[in-house]
């Protein structure tokens, strides 16, 4: 049993450097609605995985890695018949922007010790970040707040992936399923690309990947438009 | 085996980026260019990969081809519902669908 919110705040500050128990069960309790909404990317990552990777691989992947676009990106890449150096360096790529959501959120967790940073800094996601950064603005929540709204994303993101991944071994060939890909990107790009600047970025990329692969191995042509397509839109200022 | 390596070199990278910033005491800051390419790096890869996907390589028509063709209805249905269930539902029903008229 848990006390009330001021014996929360009085215990975190006496404990200092641990996450306290009620911080992380508020953050759990927040995160829920958030995670639920990124279960489909789980169950289509899931499907998608299905094409190349075990049973036991997708469920690895949702659990170490836990990262949604990318996980997404590699077992499309994978799916594609792509090496693995290139499905790594994308990877890469795709997280980059963690960086810049631990480095705006470190003033918040800081003072932590060593298990409860490594726990924190795990359950770093888009949408974990999101619910803690308002939290820890407006209202006075503890570090753990940010461990538990991971939390809550990573229990529904395991379990939606393996949801995806039973769907995807379920539907026999011939059924389209080959087509699940094709059709979760194209979602996916009206999901994410918020503007018209973004927009042209991906309509550059799409031009670039068509002659890109005419002269470079299949494996690297995702990795090579992306970079172009990127650096190229930096200059579209105006269509912000 | 290869796989599974690729997975848990993927889980340390991403590891080290969630993990780098928090454990530098000095404050970590990154110029504002690079805030702004990495923007546009999701729009540029799943762009990318889903050329990769709707014109199959070494297809002579490729306005002829299925995988474009089925594009149409899933996109008009990502655009409307942002619903991936049913965008995924759409995709693969027209996909089926045009692979046996054609």
């Amino acid at each position: 049993m848990t006390g009330t919110d001021d014996d929360g705040t009085i215990a975190a500050m006496s404990t200092a450097g641990n996450i306290h128990w009620s911080d992380v069960r508020a953050g759990f309790r927040a995160g829920l609605p958030v995670a639920a909404g990124c279960a489909p990317f789980g169950v289509a990552y899931g499907a998608v995985a299905a094409a190349t990777l075990s049973p036991a691989q997708t469920s690895l992947m949702s659990a170490t890695v836990f990262a949604g676009t990318a996980q997404f990106v590699a077992a499309s890449m994978l799916a594609q018949g792509s090496a693995l150096l290139p499905v790594l360096l994308t990877c890469a790529l795709v997280n980059l922007r963690l960086l810049l959501l631990s480095a705006a959120i470190s003033p918040h967790v800081r003072g932590l010790r060593l298990g409860p940073r490594l726990l924190s800094a795990f359950m770093l996601t888009d949408e974990s970040f999101a619910v803690s950064v308002a939290a820890f603005r407006e209202r006075h929540v503890g570090p753990g707040f940010l461990a538990g709204a991971g939390l809550a994303v990573f229990v529904l993101w395991q379990i939606a992936s393996v949801v995806g991944r039973l769907a995807g071994s379920l539907i026999p060939q011939g059924y389209g399923l080959e087509y699940a890909l094709a059709a979760s990107l194209i979602c996916l790009l009206f999901m994410l690309v918020r503007n018209r600047r973004q927009w042209a970025v991906a309509l550059l990329s799409i031009l670039l990947t068509l002659g890109v692969r005419q002269v470079m191995p299949d494996a690297w042509v995702v990795l090579v438009a992306t970079l172009i397509a990127t650096t190229v839109g930096l200059g579209f200022r105006r269509w912000q | 085996m290869a796989v599974t390596l690729l997975i848990l070199a993927m889980a340390a990278v991403t590891f080290a980026y969630r993990y780098a910033p928090l454990a530098l005491l000095e404050r970590f800051k990154l110029p504002g260019w690079a805030y702004d390419w990495l923007e546009l790096v999701p729009a540029a890869v799943l762009a990318a990969m889903l050329c990769q996907a709707v014109f199959p390589k070494g297809e002579s028509q490729p306005w002829q081809n299925p995988e474009l063709l089925a594009a149409v209805p899933t996109a008009i249905v990502a655009w409307r519902t942002k619903s991936m269930l049913r965008t995924m539902i759409v995709g693969m029903m027209a996909y089926a669908l045009l692979t046996h008229m054609l």
